[in-house]
């Protein structure tokens, strides 16, 4: 099982794409696929699948309003929806199969006849409590056939030739955050979920980790192959902004935001782009991160100008693992130009 | 005392005379974010007067070196802490209403170029 992509939903896609292009730039997207009418059991909608790095991000606009990308924009506006997980066709029915034994609400599987792929959903009201869609590329017949919508769709879909060139310094989009009530209880969900426990935790035998813009908060984190992760926050503050937008969805668990990480040398000169593109920045720079001595910047971009998502930046790459397992941070100086001590310092002679 | 910037922001809830309030509070995001084209430079750190029509006024911390003629927000001027910053409101005033805020600068460093 790995992690696939991001979701959000908005009332607009063609400005949506717009401003992810310019907020990534179009040397970080590889790929931009245009799906018109892709078709699921519950509704149909229009959108973009911009193959970013490591994760995919998916912008979609529903036709209606009771489908369930139709009923959260309803109810809540624009913003993450849900997250995909891609997985061989055999370990796709062996999922949908567990689930169903487990009382979990499932979806009926959805066939997109056009690219042979098969989706199914992990309903809002199973235990996790935020929708999560699973999907494989079919390479027989499904199994669960008799359940199985056939649906000829998408009804078109495309590569499109992006010819505005808008370049960024090296943006990865790598983490869903999961913002939940009941944490002991969601983190045992999410285990279950996604079959692995949680390899990096904050908050248990530390301090909760401070944000410096109001929110305390406590994480697991749940890693995949792809260096991309599910970020499970409880926070604890009820007067923070984490604890109040869950507060006012009425909800015990919501996306809460999507985390990119940036290139360290690079982290001021893409805050400066961003806000002269006019991006709605948090803070007046890049924040240091001083507290439990990780040293990296991280900073954020408001949802008003990022069609309600609220993207999160830290100028870090990935979390190897030392000789004891022990994760630790590793910056990216790929692109480095200016300093007083080179990065090929830490190559090996 | 260099005037450094102004900008008109619908108050986004009523207060009463002796709350106590902040930018984060009385304003919603979108005002909040409302562009302000600044009047002066200065470095980060220079303590920016902030006076809000006539309902309070504090004394902020700037976030960081800006120049004059930049276009920031009360959100890019100010770090959270500064933002949060307790103000005592010295009348009532009711949702809706439009503030001016004059900002001027206490103590001069302009930035260098």
């Amino acid at each position: 099982m790995e992690l696939a992509s991001i979701n959000i939903v908005v009332k607009d896609a063609d400005a949506a794409l717009a401003t992810y292009l310019k907020l990534i730039g179009t040397n970080n997207v590889a790929e931009v696929i245009k799906l018109k009418g892709l078709k699921d059991d519950t509704e149909t909608v229009d959108g973009y699948w911009l193959k970013t790095r490591p994760l995919a991000l998916g912008i979609f606009t529903p036709r209606g309003t009771t489908g369930r990308m139709g009923e959260f924009l309803k109810k809540y506006d624009q913003g993450i929806h849900h997250i995909q997980m891609h997985m061989g066709q055999d370990e796709f029915e062996k999922t949908y199969e567990q689930y169903k034994s487990m009382g979990w609400p499932v979806s009926k599987p959805t066939y997109f006849g056009k690219l042979s792929e098969a989706v199914f959903w992990l309903e809002e009201s199973a235990p996790p409590g935020v929708p999560v869609k699973f999907a494989t590329k079919a390479y027989h017949t499904l199994k669960m056939w008799p359940e199985v919508i056939y649906n000829d769709t998408p009804q078109r879909f495309e590569v499109m030739e992006i010819k505005e060139k808008i370049i960024r310094p090296r943006v990865d989009l790598k983490t869903p955050v999961v913002s939940v009530g009941d944490f002991k209880k969601q983190t045992q969900v999410w285990a279950t979920l996604l079959s692995r426990e949680a390899r990096r935790k904050e908050g248990e035998d530390r301090p909760p980790v401070d944000d410096r813009r109001g929110n305390q908060f406590i994480a697991h984190m749940y890693e995949f192959a792809n260096d991309s992760k599910i970020s499970v926050y409880h926070a604890l503050n009820p007067e923070g902004s984490i604890r109040k937008t869950l507060s006012r969805r009425g909800k015990e668990s919501m996306y809460y935001d999507m985390i990119f990480h940036v290139q360290r040398d690079q982290t001021h000169e893409l805050w400066t782009q961003w806000e002269k593109a006019g991006f709605d920045m948090v803070d007046p720079k890049p924040l240091l991160n001083t507290g439990q001595g990780n040293g990296n910047y991280f900073f954020f971009i408001h949802p008003l100008s990022t069609h309600g998502v609220v993207c999160e930046f830290v100028s870090l790459w990935n979390f190897p693992r030392d000789k004891s397992g022990e994760a630790y941070m590793v910056f990216d100086w790929s692109d480095s130009k200016t300093f007083m001590v080179s990065p090929d310092v830490n190559e090996p002679h | 005392m260099t005037r450094f910037a102004s900008v008109k922001l619908i108050l986004g809830k009523d207060v009463d005379k002796g709350d106590q309030e902040s930018l984060q509070t009385l304003f919603h995001s979108e005002e909040r974010y409302r562009r302000i084209p600044l009047l002066a430079s200065a470095e980060e750190d220079a303590i920016v007067r902030v006076a809000l029509g006539g309902l309070g006024a504090a004394d902020l911390k700037l976030g960081d070196d800006m120049e004059k003629g930049q276009v920031k927000t009360i959100m890019t001027l100010f770090w959270f802490a500064e933002r949060s910053q307790l103000i005592e409101m010295k009348k009532k005033a009711r949702a809706g209403m439009s503030v001016t805020i004059d900002m001027t600068l206490t103590s001069v460093k302009p930035a260098a170029v």
